[in-house]
């Protein structure tokens, strides 16, 4: 008997639909020292791009009404950073890996996945087409007419299964959404954090130290956010969906699935320490059990919305 | 490296502005050393998203308790005003110990300890490793420097006042002790010490002026550095400090996540 809790993400098989979101979990190597990640549906990296980051002034993170507010700035190694140093521990992660790339230009994110595109330690690429925290990303994320040609040329740098992780900071989601599987992503990831700010009115200034004073908002702040997100983009596109926005335990999931999507990402839920994602796997098992769930992709977008309100 | 619950012990006011919290949470067997730290994060009436990081203030083992973790906190925002609610057999979620501590005193060198405030925090650990190991018989070579707005943010564990090491004070307005600031305390007794080695734990102002007077007498000084964290563990990039390098501009240095890589540097490491 297969695992129950399998699912396929378009081209993609995964133990189950738990994965880590991109900058929350490194590359997976701080948690698999002491965690055995074999549970776990897949890790994606924290975002890497064509040169090093330093990333913004801190401070850098503000919680804020059930959620946390981030200006981190895509801090990384860069390619060859992460080359050296982190591709080696990542391939060796006993679940489905997933890099995470941003760009600055279309040039940047073809480049970024050509790198990645042939590995057969890599499982997939994610296109970070939607940090709030860098100029560049952000502008393609939002314009489906730059969106699309931008997917496309990523798109024959691989053969992997290619995610693009769309930002909710749009008019209309679902256009992007539609960009991004017109230019040939296998999946769509959303949604990224929504742009926000925190103010400390006494001394006039934001709590962020970024260049804009503005950040990126997460955690359970934005869970209905996200699921009416994800809930639009299920009825605009065909393509299978990752949810992410404040997941913390099983019954998210089961909400994020229902909703529409085939997967969920855990983020901000691993800052409270790197067993959160185990943990949720683990609640998911026995929910399935004991609710007798039966196949999970049986669930994948079965809202029914009763027609004729009012 | 997990989280795990843990009962609180006691949780109580030892000044208008410092609590101290006990934990059954065993530090020794992970690994405490001065300056490592925990995040603790509570459910109940008022839930938060993000765990909070503590020094390790104290680690032994009590008759009835068995080991035991103190934190020491001061209760200025959200989570710590919170915290203060906490009773005696409710649990945290704990993750710990984590981050780097500080180094010993090379040998010869006179371990200075300088508190700001709540920096006390990590002092009455140290006072118990330097007592257990290379200062067992000489604890008055022991300085402990405990320094304040006033009087109400002078505090450590009772036991360490009785331990036999040298404690000064100072508050900025002279409520307790001598009146200034750290650095005057150090400059006033400077002489009498020989090889001095600096433990810094403070606001931000007090390890900047400490770096200062460090680097120009030429003596070692370890800084313990409070950023704002999310995970504690290395994966969130929220608590960075801008090393300090030759040729490299104040501004352009390369950013150190202070939970993996600190929160204790050399004061030469970083830009305090």
């Amino acid at each position: 008997m297969t695992d129950p809790l399998a699912i396929s993400l378009g081209p993609l098989r995964l133990r189950n639909p738990i994965l880590v979101a991109s900058g929350t979990f490194g590359s997976g190597e701080e948690a698999q020292r002491s965690l055995d990640l074999h549970e776990l549906g897949g890790v994606v990296t924290k975002s890497v791009t064509r040169e090093r980051r330093r990333g913004n002034p801190p401070p850098r993170i503000h919680e804020t009404a059930s959620g946390m507010l981030n200006s981190i700035g895509i801090m990384n190694p860069g390619l060859d950073g992460f080359l050296e140093h982190h591709l080696e521990a990542f391939r060796a992660l006993p679940c489905a890996r997933i890099v995470n790339v941003a760009g600055e230009s279309s040039a940047d994110f073809a480049n970024l996945t050509e790198s990645f595109g042939a590995d057969p330690g890599i499982d997939g690429i994610e296109l970070n087409v939607s940090c709030p925290n860098v100029s560049g990303g952000l502008d393609f994320g939002v314009d489906p007419k730059l969106l699309e040609p931008l997917v496309a040329e990523a798109r024959r740098r691989t053969s992997k299964p290619l995610l693009v992780k769309l930002t909710p900071n749009v008019t209309d989601l679902a256009a992007t959404a539609r960009a991004a599987e017109a230019g040939g992503a296998d999946i769509l990831c959303l949604v990224n954090t929504y742009q926000g700010m925190a103010v400390d009115w006494r001394r006039r200034r934001p709590e962020l130290g970024s260049p804009t004073g503005m950040g990126g908002l997460s955690g359970p702040a934005i869970k209905p956010l996200a699921l009416a997100a994800v809930h639009k983009v299920r009825r605009a596109v065909r393509l299978p969906i990752v949810g992410i926005g404040g997941i913390t335990d099983a019954e998210d999931v089961m909400e994020f699935l229902v909703a529409g999507a085939s997967a969920v990402q855990v983020g901000t839920a691993n800052f409270r320490g790197p067993e959160t994602p185990l943990q949720i796997v683990r609640q998911l098992a026995e929910l399935h059990t004991r609710e007798k769930l039966g196949a999970l992709s049986d669930w994948v977008g079965t809202l029914q919305v009763p027609r004729g309100r009012g | 490296m997990e989280t795990v619950r843990a009962k609180v012990l006691y949780n109580q006011a030892e000044t208008s502005s410092v609590y101290r919290l006990g934990l059954a949470y065993d530090a020794e067997a992970r690994g405490a050393r001065p300056a490592r730290f925990l995040t603790l994060r509570f459910d109940g009436p008022t839930p938060h998203i993000v765990p909070r990081p503590f020094s390790v203030s104290d680690a032994f083992v009590h008759d009835d308790y068995g080991p035991v973790t103190e934190v020491l906190y001061k209760p200025l925002g959200r989570v710590t005003s919170a915290l203060t609610r906490v009773r005696a057999s409710d649990n945290l979620h704990v993750l710990g110990l984590l981050g780097n501590g500080f180094p010993e005193p090379a040998a010869g060198h006179t371990p200075i300890l300088c508190a700001g405030g709540i920096g006390n925090a990590p002092f009455a650990l140290q006072v118990r490793h330097l007592l257990a190991g290379p200062f067992a018989s000489a604890p008055s070579r022991v300085v402990l420097l405990l320094a304040g707005r006033s009087s109400s943010d002078i505090y450590i564990q009772p036991w360490v006042r009785e331990a036999g090491i040298t404690i000064l004070e100072t508050t900025d307005d002279g409520s307790r002790g001598a009146r200034g600031r750290i650095t005057d305390l150090i400059q006033t007794h400077w002489s009498n010490w020989t090889r001095p080695e600096l433990y810094a734990c403070g606001p931000a102002p007090m390890l900047h002026a400490l770096q200062s007077f460090a680097i120009a007498r030429g003596v070692r000084c370890h800084l313990s550095t409070e950023e704002r964290m999310a995970c504690g563990y290395g994966v969130c990039n929220a608590c960075v400090v801008e090393s300090r390098r030759e040729g490299v501009p104040e501004g352009h240095g390369d950013y150190l996540k202070s939970c993996v890589e600190g929160p204790v540097f050399e004061c030469r490491e970083i830009y305090a």
